[in-house]
């Protein structure tokens, strides 16, 4: 089996979720009140057109049949049209994909840099002040909305200080680090608190183990303690507990670029809802749903990869 | 919200004994205390709207429409470019807010509660495929799967409390499974087995008490996500249609006049994030009183 061979079972276990996830964005299009061809045609519709959709989604045929040539169209890479944009929905999706991952990516590394000193601070000095004050932040920082944040922040950092830009994305790397700076940051806010309390609980876990009891018994001095024993070992938590939470960051990441206009996935979401443009929300709901459980699978390898006891 | 659910079904709970003597013990616990105030406070207010302010929350006054906070006849200032009284409209807002955190979490407690119990108490086939499909329902980000079902429907209230439903019970059906697949092994549930009662009465007489005290906490977390979901469909434009106030939707339209107005699209935020700290509390409190161990 090798290395990798623990990562088999993982695979096994998704493909079952993976087949769920496209059942689940197959029916979207039946919940459409009335007929669904006329819907995906929107303005389009003639009685040509609708014959031609009707006979590619196959709707004449039962569900199952029409779920199979879903399926077949899906392994294609064919997620239908945009009947606002008028392009093919997969090519819609990677012209806006890429601040969509810069945004995400960004928002990843910032939420770590908050979360893991203060996540662990906070388990290490329990109850003291410092805890406390790390509580209620994350108390507060759950029950903001993400973007009234994101108004907040620029209402002082763009409006107030004018440091940082209104909106956008920017066009080449260094401007895309300042640009999307807020939005990160307000994503990093909220997903950074759920960070914090997971850590705060795991390292508080990791000081309860055994060989930490092992440690102090040998007389090893309290830094050798923490860095070699505690840490480390939190740390290999951190990459389930981002695993676990990589939904709530997607989901996150779609208002948040609605707020500061930053053209990529969430916004062309939420804008193909107003203009009815239901193939792309098809596809879109489709594509973040893989994007989780792939992000849920690579997580996982990195866990066996840096702890070999799963491995075993 | 998946977190919140790994979280809260990670906390063994304790054998009923303990959990009744511990609740004659601590009735008292701050948080509980503060929270449950503070939300009585924001929602008599909301219910109290008509006495508390003399607006009309669509009464447009154009002449003095951008009025700072503080200023004459307007405690909160005005929007623009209507000039409609700011704390009126967060007071009426309020009320579809709070709408949506209760109804919405309400209706998913109870059916994730129900799927949770008949998933642990039966297992086999019916958890595996029971279990199976809130595996998927996990895979989407909530927001996402809210806001396609909300886009096929069409935007409206109800629709959007029909796509909550239809996606909210998935953490709860996770978290009392745990705890239902724990309890069916206790000895007081053979026992009744033994009596012969009805699933039915072991499920709803026996299991249920023993844990819906998770469920409950976890509904105020619940809730809080609710009213900040409710409150960004609001703020997409693809909530309750204008111009019923809404927290969400008046920050949005804040939004474009927020350089010269910062009220306005700040004073909601705050009544939500007031919302969300006092379900928050109530949460901790509940937690420090139904769980055995801190």
């Amino acid at each position: 089996m090798g290395r990798f061979g623990f990562v088999v079972p993982r695979l096994i276990q998704m493909v079952p979720v993976a087949i769920g996830i496209t059942i689940i964005t197959f029916f979207l299009i039946h919940l459409i009140p009335g007929d669904p061809v006329a819907a995906l045609l929107g303005n389009h519709y003639s009685a040509t057109s609708a014959h031609a959709l009707r006979a590619a989604l196959g709707l004449d045929k039962p569900l199952w049949n029409q779920y199979l040539i879903f399926l077949g169209n899906l392994f294609h890479g064919n997620l239908g049209d945009s009947i606002y944009y008028e392009e093919p929905v997969r090519d819609l999706i990677f012209s806006r994909v890429e601040p969509t991952i810069w945004l995400v990516a960004y928002a990843a590394v910032l939420a770590a840099v908050i979360s893991v000193p203060l996540g662990m601070l906070a388990a290490l000095k329990r109850n003291s002040v410092i805890d406390q004050a790390i509580r209620a932040f994350f108390l507060v920082a759950l029950a903001m909305p993400a973007f009234w944040v994101g108004i907040i922040l620029v209402l002082i950092f763009s409006i107030h200080f004018t440091i940082f830009p209104v909106s956008g994305f920017g066009n080449d790397v260094p401007s895309h680090i300042k640009d999307l700076f807020l939005p990160a940051l307000t994503i990093a806010l909220s997903f950074g608190a759920i960070l914090i309390r997971s850590l705060r609980n795991s390292t508080l876990s990791v000081l309860r183990a055994d060989y930490v009891d092992t440690a102090r018994a040998k007389g090893l001095p309290n830094r050798v303690i923490l860095g070699r024993h505690v840490l480390r070992n939190a740390l290999l938590s951190t990459v389930t507990i981002f695993g676990v939470n990589i939904a709530f960051l997607m989901g996150a990441t779609v208002i948040v670029e609605n707020v500061f206009a930053l053209g990529g996935i969430g916004q062309l979401l939420v804008s193909a809802i107003q203009q009815r443009d239901y193939a792309v929300v098809q596809g879109i709901t489709l594509l973040i749903a893989f994007f989780v459980i792939g992000i849920n699978l690579l997580t996982d390898v990195a866990y066996g990869l840096l702890d070999p006891r799963v491995q075993q | 919200m998946a977190i919140e659910a790994i979280d809260s079904a990670s906390v063994p709970l304790g054998t009923v004994g303990q959990t009744t003597r511990r609740r004659k013990r601590r009735v008292r616990s701050w948080p509980l205390l503060i929270g449950g105030i503070m939300l009585v406070l924001i929602a008599a207010a909301c219910l109290a709207a008509p006495w508390l302010t003399s607006y009309d929350p669509s009464f447009q006054d154009i002449n003095n429409a951008g009025a700072p906070p503080f200023s004459a006849g307007h405690l909160f200032g005005t929007d623009a470019p209507f000039g409609r009284d700011t704390l009126s409209r967060i007071l009426y807002g309020g009320r579809i807010d709070l709408l949506i955190g209760i109804g919405a979490t309400t209706v998913t407690v109870i059916v994730g509660t129900t799927v949770g119990l008949i998933a642990g108490y039966f297992g086999g086939k019916i958890d595996g495929i029971l279990m199976r499909i809130v595996d998927v329902f996990f895979a989407f980000p909530f927001l996402v799967l809210v806001l396609a079902i909300i886009a096929m429907l069409g935007p409206s209230l109800l629709n959007m409390f029909i796509a909550i439903w239809a996606v909210g019970w998935v953490s709860y059906a996770r978290i009392i499974r745990g705890e239902t697949l724990v309890v069916t092994k206790q000895e007081f549930i053979l026992a009744a087995r033994t009596l012969g009662y009805s699933h039915r009465r072991i499920m709803i007489r026996h299991i249920l008490p023993s844990v819906i005290s998770v469920a409950l906490i976890f509904s105020m977390a619940d809730a809080v996500g609710n009213i900040l979901l409710g409150a960004a469909l609001g703020y997409l434009g693809l909530g309750v249609p204008p111009p019923t106030p809404e927290w969400g939707s008046m920050i949005a339209d804040g939004q474009t006049y927020m350089v010269t107005q910062w009220w306005v699209p700040t004073l909601p935020g705050i009544a939500i994030v007031l919302v969300g700290i006092s379900f928050s509390l109530i949460g901790d409190g509940l937690a420090d009183i139904l769980r055995p161990q801190g």
